[in-house]
This record gives C-alpha cells, sequence and structure tokens, in this order.
C-alpha cells in the first residue's frame, strides 16, 4: 500500500479497522516483556493554580472564530446535529 | 543584490550544494545585512516570495501564504530604522499548519480544517512577532501529524529538495523543505516521535526537538499530548539555537512547561568542561540501523572526538527496541482522544468523513485499544515501556555528556512507493526514544550515501540545549 492522501471507502475502512488491531496487537505482544516492573511516571506540580495575566481581551478573536462555524445563527453557532436540527 | 543565500539558480537542486559550505549564510550574518541596511526586509520577503512563486510548484512546501507579508516587512523595516527592532527582525519564518497563526489558514493539511482560520496566535507566534520575526506562510505537513514521510497531506504530498523523488521525510515536511530550498530563512516544526528531525535528516537541513516542557505547546493542534514538542529548523545550527532562545520558557498556559531560570544553562561551566565532554555510542541503536549510515555517522563521531581530544564510551541502553512499539499505542490513544473535537460543529468538519487512511487507522485503533485497555495491555504496557526507556537514559547520562546515533536508520523510499504501516513506523526507531525520555535532540547534516541525505541525531540530558548546540557545530565544522 501506498500513504498518498485518498478518501477512505466503507471497506476501505473496514481493512484499516483489523490492521489497526492487528497492529496494536502485534505491539502489545513486544510490550508484555516489560511485565510488573514498576516505573514511576508522574508529573509533579508544585504550584496548583495559574497565574492570570493581564493580557488585554483581542476584540477580533470572536469575530474570527464565529467565522469558523459551519452553522450560525446571528451570534449563535448552531453546534447541534441529528434530532434538534430536524426539529428546526 | 544577489545574496549568497540565494545565489543558486533557480530549480538546480544539485547534491553538492546542499553538502558543502559556501552555500551557506549564518543566520547572524543575515541579521547584521539586515539592520545595517544592506538589505532591507522587505527585499528579504520579496526575495522568498519571488523564489517560491517560480520554485514552490515542485516542491508543495507552502500551503498558505500570508497575504499581508509585504505591509508587515515595511513596518519591521522602519522598526529597523528607528532602532527598535527584535532579534529576529526582517527574517521569515515559515510555519507548520498545526500551529495557530492569527488570521492564517491552519488546515493541518486536512480537508477537516482545510475551511479553518486561526482567531489566535500560538505561544510560540507571540514570542516570535514580539522579536518582530515575519510568518511567511504555512507549511505542508502529513494530515494532523500523522505521517513519517510527508505523503499523508490531503494538499498533495511535499517534494524533497534535496533529493527529487524520494521522501522528505515527516511530519514537518513542509518545514523542512521550505528551509532546503531556501524559500524562507528559518522555520517552526513540531515533533511528537521525530516529525522534526526526521525531515531534517531527509533534507539535508538541522532541526532540534526540545526538552519536554521547555517550549509551550500553547495554541498547537495536538498529536499526542504526552509527547509533542515545538522546534524550530535551520540550514545552520546558528540559526536552530537563536529561535529555540526565542520560543522557550514558561508559559501559564501550559502546565507542562517549566521556569528556565530553575535550570541554568550554564555557558561558562560548558566552556570549562569542553575538554572532557564524553560521547556515548550505543550497539543498541546500531543494531536498529542500516550498517552503512551506522559506519558514516560512526566515523564522524571519531573524527570530531579526535580534533576535540573526546573521550568515546559506549553505552547499554536496552529497552530502546521496544520504542516504536510503547510509542504508537500512546500515540493512537491520545490522537483519538485529541480528535474528538473534531466533530464539525464549532469548525470545520468531521473528521471520520473526510480524512484520509494514516489518520483514520489512528483513530480506529486508538478507539479499540481504548475500549479494550481494561486489562493494560496496551496503553499502560506502553507507559511502562516509556518509564523503563526513560530510565535507560538518566543512567547513560550518569556516564556520558552526548549521546550520538544515525537520525535515520534506513534510507527513503520514492514518493508513492508501496511500503506496510510497520516499515513507516520504522522510519523513527532513533527518534522516538528522546520523546519518551523527554530529552533534546538535534539532527545535523551529516554526509551523503549516494545522493542521499544522512543526518547525525545527537541527545543530551533534559534542559541541557546548550551542550547539543556546541557539540552540533563541530559536526557542522566538518562540512
Amino acid at each position: 500500500m501506498d500513504f498518498l492522501w485518498h478518501l477512505v471507502s466503507e471497506e476501505e475502512r473496514e481493512n484499516i479497522k483489523k490492521e489497526a488491531k492487528r497492529i496494536m496487537d502485534s505491539f502489545a505482544k513486544a510490550l508484555a516483556k516489560v511485565g510488573n516492573e514498576r516505573v514511576d511516571e508522574s508529573i509533579i506540580r508544585t504550584e496548583q493554580t495559574r497565574k492570570e495575566t493581564n493580557a488585554e481581551c483581542d476584540e477580533s478573536f470572536r469575530k474570527m472564530f464565529m467565522n469558523n462555524a459551519p452553522e450560525k445563527d446571528d451570534d449563535f453557532i448552531l453546534a447541534e446535529k441529528g434530532k434538534w436540527k430536524l426539529q428546526k | 543584490m544577489i545574496l549568497s543565500w540565494l545565489k543558486r539558480e533557480n530549480g538546480n537542486f544539485k547534491n553538492e550544494d546542499f553538502w558543502h559550505k559556501g552555500d551557506y549564510m549564518s543566520i547572524h550574518e543575515k541579521i547584521k545585512q539586515i539592520k545595517s541596511g544592506e538589505l532591507t526586509a522587505e527585499l528579504n520577503m520579496r526575495n522568498f516570495l519571488e523564489k517560491i512563486r517560480k520554485e514552490d510548484k515542485k516542491i508543495n512546501s507552502f500551503i498558505y501564504l500570508n497575504p499581508n507579508v509585504i505591509a508587515e516587512a515595511k513596518a519591521i523595516d522602519k522598526k529597523i530604522k528607528d532602532g527598535k527592532a527584535g532579534k529576529l527582525a526582517g527574517l521569515a519564518i515559515a510555519v507548520k499548519s498545526n500551529i495557530n497563526v492569527s488570521g492564517m489558514m491552519v488546515s493541518c493539511a486536512s480537508k477537516t480544517l482545510e475551511d479553518y482560520y486561526a482567531p489566535f496566535d500560538a505561544n510560540v507566534i507571540k514570542k516570535i512577532k514580539e522579536e518582530d520575526g515575519i510568518i511567511i506562510g504555512m507549511t505542508n505537513m502529513d494530515e494532523f501529524a500523522c505521517g513519517s514521510s510527508g505523503e499523508t497531506s490531503a494538499f498533495k504530498p511535499t517534494h524533497n529538495p534535496a533529493v527529487l523523488g524520494k521522501i522528505p521525510g515527516g511530519s514537518s515536511s513542509g518545514s523542512a523543505a521550505a528551509v532546503s530550498a531556501d524559500f524562507c530563512d528559518l522555520a517552526l516544526g513540531s515533533d511528537t516521535g521525530g516529525s522534526i528531525r526526521n525531515p531534517a535528516s531527509h533534507c539535508n537541513v538541522v532541526g532540534l526537538k526540545p526538552t519536554y516542557g521547555s517550549v509551550s505547546r500553547y495554541g498547537l493542534i495536538d498529536l499526542s499530548m504526552s509527547l509533542d514538542q515545538i522546534g524550530p529548523f535551520s540550514k545552520t545550527v546558528d540559526g536552530v539555537e537563536l529561535l529555540y532562545s526565542i520560543i522557550k520558557g514558561k508559559d501559564e498556559n501550559d502546565a507542562t512547561t517549566k521556569d528556565f531560570r530553575s535550570f541554568k544553562q550554564n555557558k561558562e561551566s560548558i566552556k570549562q568542561n569542553w575538554k572532557s565532554v564524553t560521547i556515548g555510542l550505543s550497539h543498541d541503536f546500531e543494531k536498529l540501523c542500516n550498517k552503512e549510515i551506522y559506519n558514516l555517522i560512526k566515523k564522524k563521531v571519531e573524527i570530531i572526538a579526535n580534533k576535540n581530544k573526546w573521550k568515546i564510551e559506549h553505552i547499554q541502553l536496552e529497552n530502546i527496541d521496544l520504542a516504536v512499539q510503547a510509542y504508537y499505542p500512546l500515540c493512537y490513544v491520545e490522537f483519538f482522544s485529541a480528535t474528538r473535537r473534531f466533530d464539525g460543529r464549532k469548525y470545520g468538519k468531521r473528521i471520520e468523513e473526510v480524512c484520509g487512511p494514516e489518520v483514520l487507522r489512528r483513530i480506529l485503533g486508538g478507539s479499540e485499544i481504548s475500549k479494550a485497555e481494561y486489562k493494560g495491555l496496551y496503553y499502560r504496557n506502553a507507559l511502562k515501556a516509556k518509564g523503563l526507556i526513560k530510565r535507560d537514559f538518566e543512567n547513560a547520562f550518569k556516564r556520558v555528556d552526548i549521546i550520538i546515533c544515525p537520525t535515520i536508520p534506513k534510507l527513503p523510499h520514492d514518493i508513492g512507493e508501496s511500503i506496510t504501516p510497520e516499515e513507516m513506523y520504522s522510519y523513527d526507531a532513533m527518534t522516538i526514544p528522546a520523546n519518551l525520555a523527554e530529552i533534546p535532540a538535534i539532527s545535523v547534516p551529516a554526509g551523503m550515501i549516494g545522493e542521499i541525505p544522512i543526518g547525525m541525531q545527537l541527545m543530551s540530558d533534559k534542559f541541557n540545549e546548550d551542550l547539543l548546540f556546541n557539540v552540533a557545530k563541530e559536526v557542522e565544522k566538518l562540512r
């Protein structure tokens, strides 16, 4: 297979799903050798709060954010699909 | 004015040009020219735009060019005249299409976000703009950074200026190619398992993955948040060093970042201990690598060690053969989680409906193993392996200062050539360990095998980037 981008068909989608599971299972088999060895894996934070800055609000943010919305009604993004959308 | 930076004839991408000294101008020389008025920021931009217009059709390194770039350059020229310009004044910086730049298309080279324009600047962009760097455009990449070859972009693959026909590497393919083809001064990429170093090696440029926590990811569209880092590309080590010095530092919007004042990069102590640097080589890397590539790198290491009277020690990294197998379960699961926001409601399209095969493989694989995780077979074991690899490096850095190996274990394939996912994933076998160990790593051009550029990867202990730069400059002198 090549890695060039193309839209995926339903049949290919099923094959990809099976292949992804096969790859992960083979990797899991290799990882099984780490056994029960305990390794510390944690992030230690000394501060639990975030310092708020006095940065000014960017006035253009809202406009640009709204421009990205696929469906909107005046000042609202229509974020629901399915049942609610049909009722509208 | 014809700059030596641009002196190659249009379209003449000869490999010798990329290797031999003389085609390069240090970034500090370029800055000097701009600040002295010998070259204006505007002319710098116009030169690059002209070159992109003529030559990027065959490289495909840019997805989007900044429409305001000339106006921004004129404003910087005024600041230069007034003596108020920052450290990056007038330099053209290309940005990977997964880093938010206000008002620009940040598509992640996907159909999902092809209509998305960033409403804010990522922390790194804010810092670049504060120093008067100019964002020239957004570069091509593997779709959502899922790939090691630059082929999975929904905007068609990036081509390799250093060796046309071969993959440029990925996922920051466009950023590496843009630097390699002289379409910009510097570039930004992101590196999760090698996505900066891998294309840097294939395209014969320098690329740095900084220490995890040294550069803010605020504004980066993540692939795998426990591993992602933003880092710089340049033709020279000094360019990477300069851009890194601007973008690093603690950011309240990224809780993993650390305050650099607590990690003193003591340049004085590096100078004092310069003669006692110990280089580490490992048979564990050698086992994963094409013999010809490994021998080339080993030879170069011996040359710089002899020249500087450095010691070479052989070290054990016994768990790095698990790096690829540990990385992908982490990446699949975290990517699946990260993509849940791409549901086509607030912005973009629903990802599963318009993505390519590699992105879908990671989403479906991540979903499957998340459901099956109750036994801890995938993510938990991968985390354990990550911890073991991290421990291997911590032990190694008690004995050596720098660990060196090839950046890529094998030669690149042709664009569009058929290979298996496992073969694709193995490109990152040498680069993934640094991400898992959270340490900095740099790829520097080290020579050629036939027409193929070969990169040398240097790794140091956490927050020791200054030592990396100094040793990498020694490698650069071999050009």
